[in-house]
């Protein structure tokens, strides 16, 4: 196990590397000079040479890729010129609003998806499957942010059950914080669970083929009793996983979804960082979700050989 | 060799029975997965939707009378009538006509990228598993792009490079490449082991030859589902990034920008955004439909699968 462990922290070293390379690049892929991009049409020559040397655009590429490497292994993401501090610090001053939208969204996504992939997958073809499988279908194609549009229009505008936008931080309170969160998560959840459903379904349809299950159904058992507790079990190993990798996409999810919602996390950062041409916001945000993304995955991974011990010896 | 998952693998490129058949026998198995194409339903529907769209692509000068960027503000914020099917948005703009313009950038960014992605992650992925001096460098240049959350690495790729159309397309194939890639890669390794590329090689075929001619036949039907998946993404991400701001330019009717400003007006114009985001839902419906089904029909493993008609 430790060997299986170490094997799999190893290969997260070269992904690493061209993650950092790629943030890195990006800065060098702006048409132009990047200083003078992100001071304007209105910077003077001294301004824009006077940035061009804090942000060591002075420097060779290789030395400017190597002093990035070390700044960002240190947790050096540098400053914004726009917001007047550490990268760092702005982002985790955005870290709450985007965990707590991504827990949620994980909750809502799992609590529609693991019983609609359940239901369908107990009576394959038949009208709850199709219902199920033909909303899964909508779920992947409609986008989220349409669906953000909606639920702002009825239950917001037209019902005034919930706030429209904004952001309660926790520290105001569980139940404030919720009422803002309601709605962004159901509209990121909705998108996800369509996934959870379709691999549920599909994990159980395989566990139920099964020898076991028709032995479970020929000593006589009840179907519900078959399902729930020869089958489902069976199936949860492939579904946690899946759970997990949602997590992960729900980060990237975010993003979306906190624009419309006007919620003040990573995703807010990054899309107005962008529109400021702030770079080192946009470097920092885009770094800290993909190591977030890495890192989550990695622990999905090394769960999934506890949980499979097949795996490991794969 | 052929451990669990290579054999897993090899189902792609040939029916189970035959993984160390000929080349004739990869050849009938790949007739067999035509055949049953042109029988699925699924690929009929999706064909359909998206023959729908194209049709609104190429024939909107005829579908409409309105010019999508003329501006009339006498008529702003008018509902859906007779005279506008769509309504009117903020600057008197015909939302029909949007939306059927619209589905150009749609499906011009949808097509690019399914193209070029299939071409760089072809190239890419039979380098990397024919020529294996660099097959590490490649596939982890593929794993560290794979690593960004795929909206994300797309979103940072616009940041740099600018919101137009031409950079949408460079950033989505960059962020999708890799997955063509990847699907290549395997089924390269499973073929190169088949003992007909050894006999092609041992006939003195040089090695482009053996990677195209011999091997890329037995990888189209993956990647032909994967080309129509990407499609799907890439029209969803289009629309996401310009609804973010950051990817068409504003003045450009993509369906993206329309909800965008639709959503601003969601309360006092709610139509505006509506119909393009049916349109979107719509196009990724015909897309998904299409490679759930080349998918069924050509993946040989569910053959005893099939479902009842």
């Amino acid at each position: 196990m430790s060997r299986y462990i170490a094997r799999r922290l190893v290969a997260v070293i070269p992904v690493l590397i061209v993650v950092i390379t790629v943030i890195f690049l990006m800065i060098h892929l702006i048409p132009g000079d990047p200083a003078a991009v992100m001071l304007g049409p209105n910077a003077t020559a001294d301004e824009v040479a006077k940035l061009r040397r804090a942000m060591g655009l002075d420097q060779p590429i290789y030395l400017q890729l190597l002093t990035f490497f070390a700044r960002t292994l240190r947790g050096d993401l540098g400053n914004s010129y726009f917001l007047d501090r550490p990268v760092a610090q702005a982002v985790v001053e955005r870290i709450e609003p985007t965990l707590l939208l991504t827990v949620y969204s994980l909750v809502v996504a799992v609590m529609i998806g693991v019983p609609a992939g359940i239901a369908a997958a107990a009576r394959p073809n038949g009208l709850l499957d199709r219902a199920f499988m033909g909303s899964a279908l909508l779920g992947v194609c409609v986008p989220n942010f349409w669906i953000a549009l909606i639920l702002i229009y009825f239950v917001a505008v037209q019902w005034h059950w919930l706030p429209a936008m904004g952001y309660a931080p926790l520290s105001s309170g569980v139940g404030k914080n919720l009422r803002y969160m309601i709605l962004p998560a159901l509209t990121l959840g909705f998108n996800q669970s369509a996934l959870i459903a379709r691999i549920t379904r599909a994990c159980m349809l395989d566990i139920l083929q099964m020898d076991f299950i028709r032995t479970a159904r020929a000593k006589g058992l009840p179907e519900r009793a078959v399902i729930q507790w020869h089958a489902f079990r069976n199936a949860l190993i492939p579904v946690v996983t899946v759970i997990g990798v949602t997590f992960a996409i729900l980060i990237g999810g975010a993003i979306v979804t906190e624009v419309v919602f006007n919620i003040p996390g990573l995703g807010r950062l990054l899309i107005s960082g962008i529109l400021r041409r702030d770079y080192p916001v946009v470097q920092g945000a885009v770094l800290f979700i993909t190591a977030t993304y890495v890192a989550i995955n990695l622990l999905v991974d090394l769960t999934y050989a506890l949980i499979d011990p097949r795996v490991k010896h794969g | 060799m052929a451990d669990g998952s290579t054999q897993a693998r090899a189902t792609w490129a040939a029916p189970a029975s035959a993984a160390v058949a000929g080349e004739d026998r990869a050849a009938e198995a790949r007739h067999i997965g035509a055949r049953r194409v042109f029988r699925s339903r699924g690929v009929w529907m999706g064909s359909a939707i998206l023959a729908g769209v194209l049709a609104m692509a190429v024939g909107a000068p005829w579908l409409t009378g309105y010019d999508p960027m003329r501006v009339d503000v006498a008529n702003r914020l008018l509902a859906p009538s007779a005279a506008h099917f769509f309504g009117t948005d903020e600057f008197g703009r015909d939302v029909y006509s949007l939306t059927l313009y619209g589905s150009r950038i749609s499906l011009v960014v949808g097509a690019s990228v399914m193209l070029l992605t299939s071409i760089a992650g072809v190239v890419m992925g039979l380098l990397a598993g024919y020529f294996r001096s660099l097959e590490n460098l490649l596939m982890r240049i593929a794993d560290g792009l794979m690593a960004f959350p795929a909206i994300v690495l797309a979103i940072a790729f616009m940041a740099s490079l600018g919101p137009r159309v031409s950079n949408i397309i460079i950033a989505l194939t960059i962020v999708y490449m890799p997955r063509t890639a990847r699907i290549t890669y395997g089924a390269v390794l499973v073929a190169r082991e088949l003992s007909y590329v050894e006999a092609a090689r041992a006939a003195g075929a040089r090695d482009v030859r053996v990677a195209f001619l011999h091997i890329l036949p037995n990888c189209l039907a993956p990647l032909v589902v994967q080309g129509t998946f990407i499609f799907a993404y890439a029209v969803l991400a289009e629309a996401t990034l310009s609804f973010l701001g950051v990817g068409a330019p504003p003045y450009i009717p993509s369906w993206g920008n329309v909800i965008n400003a639709g959503g601003k007006l969601i309360t006092e114009a709610p139509w505006i955004a509506l119909f393009p985001a049916m349109a979107i839902t719509v196009t990724g419906l015909g897309l998904n439909l299409l490679g759930d089904a080349l998918h069924d029909a050509l993946d040989p493993r569910l053959r005893g699968l099939e479902r009842p008609r």
